[in-house]
């Protein structure tokens, strides 16, 4: 392959991420299986990016629903 | 009407305080009724109480399966991991450029989505109260 077309990355990089992206997408199918919230789309996306995802789930499904709860429990 | 009526419930209360009167014809009625019933007996078997274990089996085989599924849905996932990241690892090394435009269109379509499923989930009336 010409060199201009490849653009090699230290394999400790790829290592490094590969494991940060398996971590994040794990955590994301199995909490969303837990929560029954579509959990093939969030692993699949947290195979793809970072952290977006991991960002987007604790908002919609984690933060949100919380502090929903918790102004129904205590209304004042 | 009225009058009858009462007249009627007077005359009826005597009778249900002593020994009900039973005619030949409801009695002959009341015994083809008994006998229906121990035929019925005879043929339907007893439904008797589970055991404890038995339950149990089946709540411990219904846990190993549900597990069972899990575990080989996480395998699927991890395969499908794989494929994901390595074909992201050759298109990074390959094209920053195609890299970046995949990495923008998966960001708008990931929104895209949950902000449909918002939109949807807002029209159809969020019922979680209701749980």
């Amino acid at each position: 392959m010409p060199s201009e077309y490849y653009h090699p990355i230290p394999w400790w990089v790829v290592v490094l991420i590969a494991i940060i992206m398996m971590m994040q997408s794990f955590w994301l199918f199995t909490d969303a299986r837990r929560r029954e919230k579509n959990r093939w789309f969030w692993g699949i996306w947290g195979l793809i990016q970072f952290p977006m995802p991991i960002l987007f789930y604790s908002l919609f499904h984690i933060y949100l629903p919380h502090r929903k709860s918790k102004s129904k429990r205590d209304p004042s | 009407m009225r009058k009858n009526k009462s007249d009627l419930n007077q005359q009826s209360l005597p009778n249900s305080s002593s020994e009900p009167h039973v005619s030949q014809e409801d009695q002959e009625l009341i015994d083809q009724l008994m006998l229906s019933f121990q035929q019925m007996d005879q043929v339907i078997p007893h439904s008797t109480a589970p055991h404890v274990g038995h339950l149990e089996q089946l709540i411990t085989e219904q846990k190993l399966a549900v597990r069972r599924r899990n575990q080989l849905e996480l395998l699927c996932f991890f395969l499908v991991a794989l494929v994901l990241i390595g074909g992201n690892t050759l298109l990074v090394m390959t094209s920053w450029t195609a890299f970046g435009i995949f990495q923008g269109v998966t960001l708008m379509a990931a929104l895209g989505f949950l902000f449909g499923s918002y939109v949807r989930r807002k029209k159809k009336g969020d019922v979680r109260h209701a749980k």
